[in-house]
């Protein structure tokens, strides 16, 4: 990969990558600092792509990977709040502040799942490939965290209603 | 009730700043190690080295300090071991620490060290009640850990170093806990080398033998 290819595709998938780091650690330096790594290792790997689509899944592959090393690391379990998100969008609307916490206090497996299937709009079947699992385990954690987050903002409608007397 | 559009609007907003992103562009266009730039995660060894320098420098005194800002040549010698030379000629030996886990898969304890799946110690935990592993690189860097108790509950002891000189232990366990044997501030010896530990993010992450 020529410089000028491994720029434009840091640029073009650098968000990207933060996003589904972001998704997976809940907070912008740890993201970030992912986002880097995987950037470095595209750069390093030296890999010719037949195509966008394969490199984007190179990307999401790697990026996962990268998310569940930080994941799992000695540092972040004792250095991060495992609940708390951190410096992600500014949200006055009530309702996407209670969508982003909903999907935010979901199982980082839940929560990526969705990320790739909703937003990345890969299928179930790219989807396990990202995430090194079996399609129909996809399928599944698909189903439960819909089923969970209908639960947690049927909730959080039930708490607004009924703050009127 | 999820809304699929509202959260992908949410997702757009979420942006990892330019300049990390330039900033790992303007890294892969300099090709020299002297012009390393610091980064903050250590999980490439030129990233590793970078934020030694940023976490020595914050974490030591002067005369570490110093040595850090004028460095002339950088050498990988093996997985956990790095010679700097500085400008008035000093070797520094930084070795870094792997981190060493247990992980319960149904039932089997899996030693994992830097996150590739290294042994099955089941049946020694469950016979001695510890499993010692042991490498010696081509370049003679001696790396042992040694971990106790079950799946569950363990300990392990990463110890690192050359069989000719010190050696420094990490040791962490199933609860998060970590402590390290070699001092946080610099200590001369008699020949007039000094260790120090270097830290990122508070938490140790490798030692420095430095001759004077």
């Amino acid at each position: 990969m020529t410089e000028e290819a491994f720029s434009q595709a840091a640029r073009a998938y650098g968000d990207t990558i933060y996003r589904i780091a972001y998704h997976a650690l809940k907070n912008r330096a740890d993201a970030e600092d992912v986002m880097q790594t995987v950037l470095l290792r595209l750069f390093e790997s030296g890999k010719e792509f037949d195509s966008e689509d394969h490199l984007k899944h190179w990307l999401l592959r790697v990026a996962v990977n990268e998310s569940r090393k930080a994941l799992r690391s000695f540092w972040r379990r004792n250095a991060v709040p495992l609940e708390e998100w951190r410096d992600g969008p500014v949200l006055e609307d009530p309702d996407r502040a209670d969508l982003f916490r909903a999907v935010m206090g979901l199982e980082a497996k839940y929560r990526l799942s969705i990320y790739l299937f909703y937003y990345e709009g890969c299928t179930v079947a790219e989807t396990a490939a990202a995430l090194r699992a079996k399609p129909s385990t996809v399928q599944t954690w698909l189903l439960r965290a819909r089923a969970r987050l209908r639960k947690e903002l049927a909730v959080e409608d039930g708490k607004e209603e009924t703050g009127y007397v | 009730m999820f809304e699929p559009n509202t959260y992908r609007e949410l997702c757009r907003e979420l942006h990892a700043s330019p300049d990390k992103i330039e900033e790992v562009i303007a890294m892969t266009r300099e090709n020299s190690s002297k012009r390393l730039r610091p980064l903050r995660a250590a999980l490439m060894a030129a990233a590793v080295l970078a934020v030694m320098v940023v976490g020595v420098g914050a974490a030591n005194p002067e005369g570490v300090q110093e040595l850090f800002y004028n460095i002339a040549s950088i050498i990988q010698v093996d997985q956990y071991r790095q010679e700097l030379t500085t400008t008035d000629g000093e070797k520094v030996t930084v070795f870094f620490i792997p981190e060493a886990s247990v992980e319960n898969r149904s039932g089997r304890a899996i030693l994992v060290i830097d996150g590739k799946d290294t042994a099955d110690i089941t049946d020694a935990l469950q016979g001695q009640g510890f499993y010692t592993y042991d490498s010696i690189s081509e370049e003679g860097t001696h790396l042992t850990v040694r971990v106790e108790g079950t799946a569950e509950n363990w300990t392990a002891d990463v110890t690192i170093g050359n069989p000719d000189g010190p050696v420094y232990t990490f040791s962490s366990d199933s609860a998060g806990n970590g402590s390290s044997s070699a001092p946080t501030a610099p200590i001369p010896s008699e020949d007039g080398s000094y260790v120090s530990s270097f830290t990122c993010d508070g938490n140790t992450v490798g030692f420095i033998t430095a001759d004077r």
